[in-house]
């Protein structure tokens, strides 16, 4: 059985029935699963209902139609959201909005606190998070110095202190400069590699969705497209909602428009490698 | 104004750094009360070797509390004013007398005496804050008033929220400044007018600053509850509070200091008659 399934699950912000049957759900009638090591990537423009996929998968926000089951477990369940949260953690967008301590081990501390945890466990989980996101030396510092892609580790750390099995990075290195970017990427996969973690990208930008194994193309609500690497070949179609395929896609489809013939290329070394044979 | 969460916190990882926040926070009420007890000069010079011992301890230097103190020298040149110009106390022994001002020997003292209090009343908790991060003041707090939850006080939940408080205040500042400069940069004017003009050119200030607010509130309450956050009360410790070897020491120390102070005060022991000693008082 998959880690996190969705089954046909539609979602309303407006509560209420009657202005819910006006209004377009902002995730509707979607469906597909997440496996354990896995690593996924969401890709839509903003409002296409990414984010509340994110909040949906640990039990923030509930599905009103359909069922969204984490490890056999039903999010409606509960006694068990807990137990749900526990597995599944979210790293949001804004890092300066999801720290609660001024001090930065105490912020990481957070969530194992919450757990009720002795302290000697919460210790050893605190320094490990850290470790694992190498911000050891920052760990009695305050966040406030910081920049935006070191804030985004602990808050990383502050996720992983929870030891989750699938971590949600909900658009988390849209506020970043490119270098803190491809940084907190690379500590997001060698997590995945290292402590076996299932990894979901939420994102807008299609380059990092290159690392992933499924992609899923969200538009207006709905899946749009499902699959593997190949999904960010279709170049055509994510134009027609808006999403631009990887660079070396486009190169490549322009160029065999005015008569060159080239396989198909997804990175960008790829395309440098085809160019020069 | 990004460092104000840390308040005045001076890191030196003395003993008194070290010491459980409870143990500062008790001694600090008794101190206050302490100083009210206190009407000679030999009493502050006790509290003086103790706060000096406190300072030398804590390896915070001199001149950092000094300047700390400056704030309060306008209040202290005030209140010494006043009780000069507006003494009606005893006023048999006429030390000074010139122009139209007289000074009697009562009120010289009693001026020397209100000084001493006021300035020993602020150097105390000042100590603490110098000595004493405001999460482990915050802890501390909670510590101390868990007897309140007894008559269902949410103190954890108190906790949380002043430490929430803390943290949230640098972040807002630095909002206001975004605001500020985003409306200077469209011809907003801050710095002319009468006093409503200028209120009332603080609006297009404080709803961006209160919108923003709201959106980072539930923004964290999101991340809060993913990060599991259920209620205050089953919440455990990463740093729990330890009293070390220290504190015990700090406060009998403290206590005998206050109870000299009560003696010098009330003359309680029968074998020693302070009013024979007339130097003292």
């Amino acid at each position: 059985m998959s880690f996190i399934e969705l089954q046909d699950v539609t979602f309303f912000y407006e509560s209420d029935e009657e202005s819910a049957l006006k209004t377009r759900p902002a995730v509707d009638g979607v469906s597909f699963c997440v496996e354990k090591g896995e690593v996924v990537a969401i890709i839509g423009h903003n409002g296409s209902g990414k984010s509340t996929l994110a909040k949906l998968m640990n039990g923030l926000l509930e599905p009103d139609k359909g069922e969204v089951l984490v490890d056999g477990v039903s999010t409606k369940d509960k006694k068990r959201i807990f137990d749900i949260r526990s597995k599944v953690g979210i790293v949001f967008q804004n890092p300066d909005n999801q720290m609660v301590a001024t001090i930065i081990e105490d912020d990481v501390a957070f969530g194992p606190e919450n757990l009720g945890l002795d302290s000697k466990e919460i210790r050893s989980r605190v320094d490990w998070a850290l470790k694992s996101v190498g911000m050891s030396e920052h760990a009695k510092g305050t966040p406030f110095k910081l920049s935006g892609g070191q804030k985004q580790r602990i808050a990383i750390a502050g996720v992983l202190a929870l030891k989750p099995q699938v971590m949600i990075l909900d658009e988390s290195t849209a506020m970043l400069d490119p270098l803190s970017r491809n940084e907190i990427m690379e500590v997001a996969l060698r997590l995945v590699r290292e402590e076996n973690m299932t990894l979901i990208n939420i994102t807008h930008f299609v380059d990092e969705a290159m690392e992933a194994d499924k992609i899923i193309v969200m538009n207006d609500g709905k899946v749009f497209m499902q699959g593997g690497k190949e999904v960010l070949l279709q170049d055509e179609k994510l134009a027609s909602i808006g999403l631009e395929a990887p660079l070396a896609v486009r190169v490549k489809n322009m160029l065999n428009g005015v008569g060159y013939d080239l396989p198909e290329v997804l990175t960008d070394e790829e395309l440098a490698d085809c160019l020069c044979r | 104004m990004r460092e104000i969460s840390l308040g005045q916190y001076y890191p030196t990882g003395s003993l008194i750094h070290k010491l459980d926040p409870r143990t500062k926070l008790l001694i600090t009420i008794a101190y206050i009360v302490m100083i009210f007890f206190i009407d000679t000069f030999v009493g502050f010079g006790l509290v003086f070797i103790g706060l000096m011992a406190t300072v030398l301890i804590s390896k915070i230097p001199v001149t950092k509390i000094l300047k700390s103190l400056k704030a309060i020298i306008f209040l202290l040149v005030f209140t010494v004013l006043m009780t000069l110009l507006f003494y009606g106390g005893d006023k048999s022994e006429v030390v000074l007398s010139w122009w139209i001002f007289t000074f009697y020997k009562q009120q010289l003292i009693d001026c020397g005496l209100i000084a001493c209090r006021l300035f020993f009343m602020v150097l105390g908790p000042t100590m603490l804050t110098f000595t004493t991060t405001p999460v482990q003041l915050t802890d501390g707090m909670q510590s101390l008033l868990k007897p309140l939850a007894l008559i269902k006080v949410p103190v954890h939940l108190l906790a949380i929220i002043m430490s929430i408080t803390l943290r949230f205040i640098p972040s807002l500042s630095e909002e206001t400044d975004k605001i500020i400069n985003a409306q200077k940069s469209r011809c907003a004017d801050f710095e002319s007018g009468n006093i409503f003009k200028r209120a009332k050119a603080m609006i297009p200030i404080l709803i961006p600053l209160l919108t923003s607010s709201i959106r980072r509130a539930e923004e964290l309450a999101c991340a809060m509850d993913s990060r599991c956050f259920k209620d205050a009360k089953n919440r455990t410790r990463m740093n729990k509070l330890k009293f070390g070897w220290f504190d015990p020491v700090c406060l009998i120390l403290f206590c005998a200091l206050f109870f000299v102070v009560l003696w010098l005060k009330f003359n309680f022991l029968p074998f020693v008659d302070l009013t024979s000693l007339g130097w003292i008082v």
